[in-house]
């Protein structure tokens, strides 16, 4: 028993390691090839993180498929090669760098969670390796220097964005938080909505928080209800917002919630159900939004996809792996070095999150928009929430606080009502011009409607 | 003071849901002294199992009745049984006269093993759950409790007496016990320890795929990894009443889950899952025996 | 026996060479590093940041092996320490000084939070280590999280995205070597006598306590080392990778490293080695099949536990294959000395239960008393309170002039009271010779850093102690088992070998708990000529317990009869044989007739 257990054990091993695929050797990436070109990315599509992963997966398989079956670049078809990092940081570390060295990609796409992203950084600048973080919104990640990108805005701008939509719109005075400490996205938007809400004159009057993967939060919410907000802002992500929201209908706190773009995605009212109607959260833009660009991206996801709708990180990470192959466009040859300069000058480009315009930061400057969860049936079974998508007309530049306002998403056709983004030290002082951008809104709501509360 | 007992009736509903999964772990570790971490992943397998019954092979979930929550339920039983079963004969039985590390690691594997091959199946996605028929909450003295937590409470009290007559009234139950105090002799006595451990850790199982159903529909968010934190305070309910103590579980895991509500509450509540470790802490300090076991004093 | 020779020269020239590997191994690891890891144009980057891994690795579980292998306590909280010892590090290193050519300051950094580590491993333990396997598993698992769950909560610790950047100060050479010096550390203390004693917690906690092991101290100096180059390993973990976050300490890292002790071979240091190699190499070959991986690796894990349960190893080392072989010496002489035994009126209660009530006892050097009376009738109770194993209700018990009340057994063992059990507790799976070797244990005096330098102290007692257990093994007759596993044994050498472990502790006073049991006629012969002998050599008052009645009587010159916890007779062996009390309750009519001409012809037996 034991020699044939033992004999076992290393048949099993020698399996393991023949199935190695070996890296391809040498070649500089760029170099006056035929062969194709390869991207890495970066995901946990194992682990706690899974569903994030696998959705942002989804977006750049499917923006590659796009982008291959249009000629590919420069006449070479992308290869994307994508690696698991069960949601661990120094896994994404050893993918990152297994990426780097062993598979000589000539960019990454990735990761999702800010804390793997850092990870990540320092192999690809070190390396001299474009890289191109799809959603993560802390703002170290792209101060790590000069070759990280990032396709999303920063916690700083989302945060201001509902904290002026409360006080603006909602009117507001008292509002309480609820954050996610295990996740800094949480956490980022929660202090940046704390600071600004009180800097615009309002109150927080309870801050509460949980850890994601937690399903019950009575106990928070009770201690909310008691503290008598006007809403309640949880920027967290859906898979717990859902269950927050019924939650807090249960014992008896009927404000609404505020949340930020973590909230996008159809099983969000799945799991919230009505519990959720009436209350807002900040995302790039609306999956019913009926201007071609999005329908198109949608159509094309859920005909890829077995009918799931794109969910925002799916949508971000698409226009990651588009900005970036637009820069490889643009780009003087396929060397790491041109690509970064083509992905700095990055301009207006046309994403389904929005126009995407790289800052001196590598940060996207791009508008938000508010949406409400309104009346209306789950989104799988009977068609989908129906969001109003809430606009603001807001041109100032905030003294300090970083960041555009909002402007619509809808990827207006009109190029002239485009705000021109000047890259200045505190990123996006906003231009007149952006209120213009007000007019083309394709969607229902006219400027200056108030929501009905 | 309204806020107090309604935390106090949250607490309760939850800890009546850790109670049915503690009472899974307390047995099997009575039979077996093994910590079966795979034991939360089977309760996830029933929620999981209830999902695909009630969404995906009927339209259950969209018009639920008690009947199909019952037909459900009963399903997903016999479902967790036979993986409960499964997990038994394949990775612990060989394991029975080794070191209890080497049984524990395999535990975790197995508990691995879901997990990952779960999000492998059903995907990593959450899912929405829903097989009872939508009440509204009763308001009593301004405290709410939701339908769902009748329905919890009633059936883990439900089903602890059940559990309690069949260990201490039936022969299987005898047999169970005799096991857990020295399955040699109860062997020479004509028990058949291959049965027993099997008959305990279907029994197990089935409670487990009860609490997965009741937690599902509870917290309605169903995704392969739900049970690894549900699993551990199970445990931790299970030590505090004393292991391998029946009524000790139920204990273990009411006064679990009011603690959690309580200093989630008054506390900060991002130190929740802390408590769990923190009480298992002190208790294991204190009267390792747990509340109700009795201490086993080892022969010189 | 201790030898004052050798110069000054030829002390550092030991300690030199006895470090050589290490000084040695510098230079080679520096130049790997400079040449082949750093150099950009090779492109080894991935296959570096794996050996890198697979060094941090080694660290770990080689350190977590000294408590799960070598001491057999269950732990799975490793992560907890490696995240004390790295995030107290991190934090020094990110506000310490820009530049650090010398290391000086990452040195430093480095030790503050292995030994924050420590420390924190000394709170979790001190506690925690008096609880049984399991749940000393859990305890271990819950300190890990909460230490977790505080770092997540600590904006102070970076809070969820952690801390970054971390000057990066370490790398291959210094990953490497600290792995060295692990191995080497738990190498030296696996083979000291301090070695030993871990593995005799490992085997029988209370037979170690009774041969004068303090349990509970070894099991806190294993958890604490452990902690330390957990620490050590977070550290390097943070200055290599340049960032540290919470999710990379979960219980699921502290799990990895427990799969790989065991994989390696509980107590094998060999084992652990090149299992953190195996396993940490493991995932990234499968990355091949991608989604399949963890799945794949769940069931290998499983796989190795039914097919392999002991692990690679066992407890195989591979210097083993160079071990040679001590000679044996001649037998040295013990001098017999004052020895005591003083019981007054003890009473202990057991709930409701008296086991044992008002006994007294005195036991003067050199004696040979007798304990009999039926089953249950409290005589282990009697030598269970005089070796401290429960303290009594009432009463005092002093031994070598000492009250013994609130002393652990350990402590009286050290005194010089030393015992055997009724159902034999050996070490079971270490040979005869270990087993006497720990019985040695409580006399030596090197400390364990003595031990991990191997220092000239430890040679000598290490010599020491391997000719007094030569002597034992032959005056019991045992010297040609000397390397076979106790449990291999006969049952008849296995109980001369527990007798012999309890001399080698070197008690004034040994009790011995049924040493005929389960022998025959023959045997039971020898052993009345071998307990005479050991009392006439080694100058020990013995106290037996024992229910055959011609070894009783063959041996004692005193008797005293218990009878449901009371003494109801107490004197000469002749006294007890006509005592009525005594026939009636314990040796029967049949006896008393059958042994009438004995008992009036017989005089006391020497």
């Amino acid at each position: 028993m034991r020699r044939m257990s033992a004999k076992f054990l290393v048949c099993m091993f020698a399996l393991a390691a023949a199935c190695k695929k070996e890296p391809e050797g040498g070649g500089n990436v760029g170099a006056a090839d035929t062969g194709v070109i390869k991207i890495g990315e970066v995901g946990s599509m194992t682990g706690t993180e899974a569903t994030f992963g696998t959705s942002s997966d989804r977006g750049i398989q499917l923006a590659v498929k796009e982008v291959n079956g249009a000629g590919g670049i420069k006449g070479r078809q992308i290869q994307v090669i994508a690696l698991d990092d069960e949601g661990k940081p120094e896994e994404a570390a050893t993918a990152a760098t297994r990426l780097i060295a062993s598979e000589h990609v000539l960019a990454l796409l990735g990761e999702v969670a800010s804390t793997r992203s850092l990870f990540m950084a320092p192999k690809a600048q070190a390396a001299k390796v474009p890289m191109v973080s799809p959603s993560s919104t802390n703002e170290k990640v792209t101060a790590v220097g000069d070759y990280i990108f990032r396709a999303c805005f920063i916690d700083p701008f989302q945060g201001y964005v509902m904290a002026k939509f409360a006080t603006e719109t909602l009117k507001l005075k008292k509002t309480a938080i609820l954050r996610d400490v295990r996740n800094d996205y949480s956490v980022g938007l929660a202090k940046v909505f704390n600071d600004n809400f009180t800097k615009m004159g309002g109150q927080i009057v309870d801050n509460e928080s949980y850890s994601s993967g937690d399903v019950d939060f009575k106990a928070q919410l009770t201690n909310i209800k008691g503290a008598a907000p006007q809403a309640l802002y949880v920027p967290g992500y859906y898979t717990d917002v859902g269950l927050i929201a019924r939650q807090a209908r249960e014992v008896g706190l009927t404000v609404p919630l505020l949340g930020g773009d973590g909230w996008d995605s159809e099983k969000l009212y799945e799991i919230g159900g009505a519990a959720l109607e009436g209350s807002y959260f900040s995302n790039h833009y609306s999956v019913d939004d009926p201007s071609p660009r999005i329908q198109e991206f949608v159509g094309k996801f859920k005909k890829e996809y077995g009918g799931q709708v794109p969910d925002s990180l799916a949508a971000q990470a698409y226009d990651a792996a588009g900005m970036l192959f637009d820069a490889m466009k643009r780009a003087k040859d396929l060397t790491g070095p041109s690509v970064r300069d083509a992905l700095a000058q990055t301009k207006d480009y046309k994403g389904v999150t929005g126009d995407i315009t790289m800052d001196d930061k590598r940060n996207a400057t791009k508008p938000a928009v508010v949406l409400k969860v309104a009346k209306g049936g789950k989104y799988e079974f009977s068609g989908r929430i129906m969001p109003e998508g809430l606009k603001q007309s807001g041109t100032e530049a905030p003294a300090e606080s970083p960041k555009k306002t909002e402007g619509n998403t809808a990827p207006n056709p009109a190029p002239g009502n485009r705000p021109t983004p000047t890259p200045t030290p505190e990123v996006g002082a906003t231009s007149a011009a952006q209120s213009a951008a007000n007019t083309g809104q394709p969607q229902g709501v006219p400027a200056g409607e108030h929501p009905k509360k | 003071m309204i806020d107090f007992l309604q935390r106090l009736v949250d607490g309760v509903s939850l800890g009546a849901i850790y109670a049915l999964i503690a009472l899974g772990y307390t047995m099997v570790y009575g039979v077996l002294q093994l910590i079966n971490f795979a034991h939360g992943d089977v309760f996830m397998l029933g929620a999981m199992m209830g999902w695909y019954a009630s969404s995906v092979w009927t339209s259950e979930s969209r018009n639920p009745s008690i009947a199909g929550a019952l037909a459900v339920t009963l399903f997903s039983m016999l479902a967790c049984a036979a993986v409960g079963l499964l997990i038994e004969r394949l990775a612990y039985r060989p394991l029975r006269g080794s070191p209890r590390l080497n049984t524990l690691i395999t535990a975790i594997g197995v508990s691995f093993f879901l997990e990952y091959g779960g999000q492998l199946l059903f995907g990593p996605n959450p899912r929405a759950f829903g097989v009872l028929p939508h009440r509204a909450s009763s308001v009593v003295a301004g405290i709410s409790i939701g339908y769902v937590d009748l329905v919890t409470i009633l059936t883990s009290v439900v089903l602890m007496i059940v559990l309690q007559r069949i260990v201490f009234h039936t022969r299987i139950g005898t047999a169970m016990r005799a096991v857990s105090w020295n399955p040699s002799v109860a062997a020479l006595m004509g028990v058949n320890i291959d049965l027993v451990i099997s008959f305990t850790f279907g029994l197990g199982s089935l409670l487990a795929a009860v609490a997965g159903i009741l937690y599902a529909s509870k917290y309605p968010s169903v995704h392969p990894l739900m049970g690894l934190m549900p699993g551990l305070k199970a445990f931790v309910a299970a030590v505090l009443g004393g292991i391998g103590n029946v009524p000790g579980a139920m204990l273990g895991g009411l006064l679990l889950g009011l603690a959690e509500q309580l200093v989630s509450g008054y506390t900060s509540s991002s130190w929740r899952d802390a408590v769990a470790f923190g009480i298992l802490i002190l208790i294991l300090l204190v009267k390792p025996s747990g509340l109700l076991g009795r201490g086993a004093a080892e022969k010189v | 026996m201790p030898f004052f020779g050798g110069s000054a020269l030829k002390r550092t020239g030991k300690a030199v060479r006895s470090w050589l590997p290490f000084f040695i191994a510098i230079p080679f690891l520096v130049l790997i590093e400079q040449g082949i890891a750093l150099n950009p144009a090779l492109r080894l980057e991935y296959v570096f940041q794996n050996i890198n891994h697979i060094g941090i690795a080694i660290i770990l579980a080689v350190s977590l092996n000294l408590v799960n292998g070598l001491t057999g306590q269950f732990s799975i909280g490793h992560a907890g320490f490696m995240a004390v010892g790295g995030y107290v590090s991190a934090v020094m290193l990110m506000r310490g000084p820009q530049e650090d050519p010398y290391r000086i300051f990452f040195v430093v950094a480095m030790l503050t939070g292995a030994l924050a580590a420590a420390l924190a491993g000394w709170l979790v333990g001190k506690p925690s280590l008096r609880l049984r396997g399991d749940y000393l598993a859990i305890v271990t698992l819950g300190f890990g999280e909460i230490i977790r769950v505080i770092i997540e909560n600590t904006p102070f610790f970076g809070g969820a995205i952690g801390l970054s950047p971390i000057p990066h100060r370490a790398d291959f050479a210094w990953i490497w070597a600290v792995a060295i010096v692990t191995i080497l550390v738990a190498k030296r203390l696996r083979d000291s006598t301090h070695g030993r004693a871990f593995l005799s917690v490992r085997e029988d906690e209370v037979a170690a306590e009774a041969m004068g092991i303090d349990t509970t101290g070894y099991k806190v100096r294993a958890f604490v080392i452990s902690a330390f180059f957990a620490g050590v390993a977070g550290a390097l973990s943070g200055a290599f990778e340049g960032n540290l976050a919470p999710q990379s300490f979960t219980f699921v890292r502290s799990f990895e490293v427990v799969a790989m002790v065991v994989l390696g071979g509980m107590g094998s240091i060999t084992g652990s080695t090149i299992a953190a190699a195996v396993l940490t190499i493991l995932p990234e070959y499968l990355r091949a099949v991608a989604n399949l991986r963890m799945v794949i690796y769940s069931i290998a894990l499983i796989a190795l536990m039914l097919l392999r349960p002991r692990g690679l190893l066992g407890t195989r080392e591979v210097w083993d294959w160079w071990r040679k072989r001590r000679p044996p010496r001649a037998p040295g002489r013990r001098e017999a000395s004052e020895a005591l035994i003083d019981v007054r009126h003890a009473t202990i209660r057991f709930g409701g239960l008296t086991a044992v009530c008002d006994f007294s006892l005195e036991v003067r050097p050199r004696e040979l008393v007798a304990l009999i009376g039926p089953n249950g009738a409290g005589k282990t109770t009697v030598f269970n309170l005089l070796t401290g194993v429960y303290p009594p209700s009432e009463g005092t018990i002093k031994v070598l002039g000492r009250d013994t009340r609130g002393l652990a057994p350990h402590a009286i063992a050290h005194l010089g009271c030393a015992r055997t059990f009724q159902n034999i507790r050996l070490f079971r799976e270490l040979t005869a010779f270990d087993n006497v070797r720990i019985g040695c244990h409580h006399l030596t005096h090197e400390s364990m850093a003595a031990a991990v330098r191997q220092g000239e102290l430890s040679d000598q007692e290490e010599k020491w102690v391997a000719e007094r257990t030569e002597e034992l093994l032959e005056i019991m007759g045992l010297t040609h088992r000397r390397d076979e596993l106790a449990k291999n044994l006969p049952y008849g050498e296995q109980r001369r070998l527990e007798i012999a472990r309890a001399l080698a502790t070197g008690p004034q006073v040994l009790l011995l708990d049924e040493p005929a049991a389960g022998t025959n006629t023959r045997e039971k012969t020898e052993l009345m000529a071998l307990i005479r002998s050991i009392r006439d050599r080694f100058g020990v008052a013995i106290v037996l317990i024992e229910h055959d009645m011609k070894l009783v009587m063959g041996v004692s010159e005193r008797i005293l009869v218990l009878d449901h916890g009371v003494t109801i007779a107490e004197g000469l062996p002749r006294e007890i044989q006509s005592n009525a009390k005594v026939i009636e309750a314990y040796l029967g009519e049949k006896y008393a007739k059958e042994h009438a001409a004995q008992i009036a012809a017989a005089g006391s037996p020497r």
